[in-house]
């Protein structure tokens, strides 16, 4: 069974992913078998979790979340059934003997592993990121923003890398919140993965939040509240209407430790072509980072 | 009828977290966060160590300067808003 290690997680696929290929581990034992099929059934569904909709796939889709005992099952309209054993460390296509489309990877690498990772107390964060001096900033905001852009330009200025252009995944390593790039940004060719070549983990330095300003405006850092901080975590961590109880009381135990760790900004940013240099200096001089020093 | 006699009590489907003088409330039934500014939440930390409302209030008139009868107005217009949410339950008596 192929193995991969994306976000610092090894998880195991019934088939290959070919998005995750640069996150391979070497392919140990298989151990026991995590998921039972045998464990949900014919069409029963038990302990429904949660009933959205939301953007899947390129599509607005209804997206139903199901716990069993041997794990969790997302089905998915007009795509499929999907699952994660208990722990997130094995996910897949419910019918194994069907070969995965574009649509079933773009969901497996979408809601179902950002499920799988929460489950492993990795949050990932709509955002992009960029790295400056080994740092990370990761910009957070609406749809529209800008995040993809900003991070873009940055990543070709001298001294600064691209780490992730749509999901940034997150996590407390003691007292300090990590960034994790081995990720797959789906909205980027497999040659423009930014993850491949990084370390597994990063220092997330600054928590950007950016907020769409008149174009005559001067690019402006705010210096955010604690309180806004927390609210800047729980607002842009993905899947959150996939969470049952448990994951949701995780989610907010993370977004205050993470908050703790230090102070996000507000980033006004007005959107004309010249104000992106002027961000970049902002960044650069900015002395107080997100975590630490 | 919602009075200070009243004891409340914070359902154990509540989750919450203080940081700094705010407060944020997960109501893991409807799967909804609320938040609470300063008075809010220095309200909650004192049901949540002690169910009684007329405790709450003659402790918060003592740490801030408001008069019993507004802060009664004030505690009793939240509490109602925090059962309204599910984020509060009256005790039996």
């Amino acid at each position: 069974m192929p193995r991969y290690r994306p976000a610092t997680q090894d998880f195991r696929f019934p088939v290959p992913i070919a998005e995750l290929e640069p996150f391979a581990i070497s392919a140990g034992a298989d151990e026991e078998t995590v998921f039972v099929s045998s464990s949900f059934p014919g069409n029963e569904y038990p302990n429904l979790i949660s009933r959205a909709e939301g953007w899947v796939a390129s599509a607005q889709r209804m997206v139903e979340a199901y716990g069993v005992e041997s794990g969790f099952l997302l089905k998915v309209e007009d795509c499929g059934e999907y699952f994660i054993a208990p722990h997130g460390e094995t996910i897949g296509k419910w019918d194994p003997q069907e070969k995965l489309s574009q649509l079933d990877r773009e969901i497996l690498l979408g809601p179902v592993i950002v499920l799988a990772l929460a489950l492993c107390n990795v949050w990932s964060l709509h955002a992009s990121a960029a790295m400056y001096n080994e740092n990370v900033i990761a910009f957070l905001g609406e749809s529209g923003t800008g995040k993809s852009t900003l991070a873009a330009y940055l990543s070709k200025q001298t001294g600064w890398q691209l780490v992730a252009d749509d999901i940034l995944p997150v996590k407390m390593n003691e007292d300090e919140v990590n960034a994790l790039p081995h990720f797959p940004q789906l909205k980027l060719p497999m040659s423009e993965q930014p993850g491949v070549g990084l370390p597994e983990r990063l220092p997330l330095k600054h928590l950007c939040v950016l907020e769409r300003a008149n174009t005559d405006e001067i690019p402006e850092l705010q210096k955010m509240s604690a309180a806004q901080t927390v609210q800047a975590f729980l607002g842009h961590i993905a899947g959150t209407r996939m969470f049952n109880a448990e994951l949701l009381a995780k989610h907010l135990e993370f977004s205050t430790q993470a908050a703790a760790q230090g102070t996000a900004y507000k980033l006004i940013y007005p959107h004309r072509r010249e104000a992106l240099p002027m961000i970049k200096e902002l960044l650069e001089k900015k002395p107080l980072g997100f975590c630490k020093p | 009828m919602l009075t200070l006699a009243s004891a409340i009590r914070i359902p154990t489907y509540v989750s919450f977290s203080v940081v700094g003088e705010d407060a944020f409330l997960l109501n893991t039934q409807t799967n909804k966060y609320y938040g609470l500014e300063q008075v809010g939440t220095r309200l909650w930390q004192l049901l949540n160590e002690n169910n009684s409302l007329q405790s709450a209030h003659q402790i918060l008139i003592k740490e801030y300067e408001i008069g019993p009868a507004e802060l009664e107005n004030d505690l009793l217009e939240l509490v109602a808003h925090l059962m309204e949410n599910g984020l509060v339950e009256l005790v039996e008596a």
